[in-house]
């Protein structure tokens, strides 16, 4: 083997690596001795971002009725909004009478956060409460003034983009969901000089991707009876299909490589060969059962009793697939049925419901996984929250209407943040106080300091902060109280 | 992997002692990337792409229609669909559209809108090769090309007309302005 330059510095590093060995610590073995020297079980994180803003007075407070049971219970878990045991939301009865029923399963026994720690009092304390701006937020653990554009990029790296360098993690092993399509992917990276589309994740949003009519229009079909008729595939054959690789290679090997800022990232060919392999998994099923069976049991009621999909079950659905195949480190999902509540206040409850609903779905999956139930840290939170007036929208036979987001009032800032997993405390509900840092007015724990401890749990703790100071940002802390 | 680190090592070693005059500048963030001087290439957008696609496959522009659905010969509903906007926002719905061009490919070449020639029918295999690359690429394969192709058309029974055509509609060069 020839030496060149990239050969002697992977050299170097490793011998960089051995002598930091006898003097020091690696990042994620100094994570551990910060909490007793105990051995992190996490090996994945799997962050749920509640994209849109959920306030405080109907998650937690249950002002409206127990919006939340599977995560929260019945009985509100903070003051001064909603007194003794919540009933069901308060759907208008004049929106009742119209909107189609929800298809939820069963509540759980025990709320969910009695197997995790609930921090209650999280403050989004910083940058407008938008969405790309939240979000932003916490697929970075930064707080950021991104524009709202699918071009836009945050000044400092993504957590994918992070995971992907610090780990040398193929593109598989770090995986984005979004329901909404857009100015989000604005988020796959940034556009900061050492990181950038190399190290995107994979990105995947269900409501635009997984879709029968994908067959049916590549088909060109243009008319089908459905009692009768096969339905339109895409047919699948994995040894034509390796074929077709070898060959595209050959004629790849005689074309320069992608531009480093292309328009778009580009996964290694046998990342993105078994990526085609599992979403063309789904446009091959004659059935059109698999891109959302009615055996999730979460949605609304189709007009034949079946289960139709709303875009937050139809993106957690697919989230597990994910995780499933892929068993990937890092995976994010944004949510965001509940911003229907610009417009809708009783739709915002509901959406609530159907999110409770699949992330208690999502974590009784990664529990019944024999892969994933004792290595993953799921972390749910909302982007921030929304404004403590209503807006006037549709008002409602309740004297409720429609609530905006991004003034930046308590009802925005107030959010709080569930963990669960491996290495996180059972059963605690807290609200710390006391928290100090330079450039922190808000005496609490933070959106970032969630992001930094899910990040310091996946040992990346270290490089987030170092990248985070060396942009004059404010790291988060680690939430040492969660920790078991 | 461990030779690899017996000679950096070794070389770290010898650098340490002062045994080699040779110095490398380098940036240990950047080092070995493209520097930006070699040429690139640059993805089509999906619209470039799936336009590009329709007139090389299907000879045709995408169109918009009405696609009829019915119940045992009951009319159920009329769904309008234009193609071009419905394919391309499923392509914005992925990071790297690349496995899924590869899907739209796969279903286009092997639905009924397409008309290729049964592998056993062909009895040039090279010729239907330099075709498609003419078509497709607007240029004749190069002499390895085109042994490749025709070398795997032979060997294996996976390669044929819509596997050619797949191939070149899925390389680099044809995603690629």
């Amino acid at each position: 083997m020839a030496i060149n330059r990239r050969n002697l510095l992977r050299g170097g590093l490793a011998a960089a690596g051995l002598a930091a060995a006898g003097t020091g610590l690696s990042p994620l073995v100094r994570v551990r001795k910060a909490w007793g020297g105990g051995a992190l079980a996490t090996r994945r994180v799997v962050l749920v971002g509640i994209g849109g803003g959920l306030r405080l007075r109907e998650s937690l407070g249950m002002a409206e009725g127990a919006t939340m049971p599977n995560l929260f219970g019945t009985t509100p878990l903070i003051s001064g909004f909603g007194s003794g045991p919540a009933g069901a939301p308060r759907i208008a009865p004049e929106y009742a009478a119209m909107a189609r029923g929800l298809v939820l399963p069963a509540v759980r026994g025990t709320p969910l956060h009695t197997e995790g720690t609930l921090v209650t009092n999280l403050r989004y304390a910083d940058g407008p409460p938008g969405h790309l701006q939240g979000h932003g937020c916490l697929l970075s653990g930064a707080y950021n003034m991104i524009e709202n554009r699918a071009d836009a990029r945050l000044t400092t790296p993504t957590i994918f983009e992070i995971h992907r360098k610090g780990a040398n993690a193929p593109s598989t092993d770090a995986w984005y969901l979004s329901n909404p399509g857009g100015f989000y992917r604005a988020l796959l990276t940034s556009g900061h000089p050492l990181y950038g589309p190399r190290f995107a994740p994979t990105y995947l949003q269900p409501p635009g991707v997984m879709s029968p009519l994908v067959p049916i229009v590549t088909s060109g079909t243009r008319s089908l009876d459905v009692g009768t008729q096969a339905l339109p595939t895409v047919p699948r054959d994995a040894a034509a299909d390796a074929a077709v690789a070898r060959l595209s290679a050959v004629i790849d090997a005689n074309t320069p490589g992608w531009d480093r800022d292309d328009l778009f990232p580009h996964a290694a060919p046998d990342e993105a060969a078994q990526i085609q392999g599992h979403v063309g998994g789904f446009f091959a099923d004659a059935t059109y059962q698999t891109y959302f069976p009615d055996s999730f049991g979460i949605g609304m009621r189709a007009d034949d009793g079946g289960l139709d999909s709303t875009a937050d079950a139809l993106t957690v659905f697919h989230a597990e697939r994910v995780l499933d195949q892929f068993q990937p480190a890092l995976l994010a999902m944004t949510l965001l049925d509940v911003d229907t509540c610009h417009q809708d206040f009783n739709g915002y409850l509901r959406a609530q419901q159907i999110a409770d609903a699949a992330v208690a779905h999502l974590w009784a999956f990664i529990q019944a996984h024999p892969s994933l139930r004792d290595e993953t840290t799921l972390i749910v939170m909302p982007e921030h929250g929304r404004h403590l007036f209503f807006n006037g929208q549709n008002p409602d036979s309740l004297g409720r209407s429609g609530i905006d987001h991004g003034q930046g009032d308590d009802g925005d800032r107030n959010t709080w943040m569930l963990m669960l997993g491996p290495d996180i405390r059972r059963n605690q509900v807290i609200a710390p106080t006391g928290i100090t840092q330079t450039g922190r007015s808000s005496g609490r724990y933070e959106t970032i300091d969630a992001v930094m401890t899910g990040m310091t749990l996946l040992g990346h703790g270290d490089r987030l902060t170092g990248d985070l100071t060396t942009a004059s940002k404010r790291p988060g802390l680690v939430v040492q109280e969660v920790l078991s | 992997m461990r030779h690899l680190h017996l000679i950096g090592l070794a070389a770290a070693a010898a650098l340490a002692l002062g045994a080699c005059d040779t110095t490398y500048d380098f940036d240990s963030a950047t080092v070995g990337e493209d520097d930006g001087t070699s040429a690139t290439a640059r993805s089509k957008t999906s619209s470039q792409f799936v336009r590009g696609l329709f007139a090389d496959v299907l000879g045709r522009a995408p169109e918009r229609y009405d696609f009829a659905v019915t119940f045992n010969g009951q009319p159920a509903f009329n769904l309008p669909i234009d193609e071009e906007t419905f394919l391309v926002n499923t392509l914005d719905g992925m990071g790297d559209p690349g496995p899924l061009r590869a899907l739209i490919v796969a279903g286009i070449v092997g639905s009924d809108q397409v008309v290729l020639p049964s592998k056993a029918s062909v009895s040039d295999p090279e010729a239907f090769i330099r075709d498609q690359f003419r078509r497709l690429l607007g240029r004749e394969p190069n002499v390895y090309e085109l042994s490749a192709f025709v070398g795997q058309w032979t060997s294996d029974s996976a390669v044929g007309p819509k596997a050619i055509v797949r191939a070149i509609a899925g390389s680099r060069e044809y995603q690629s302005k």
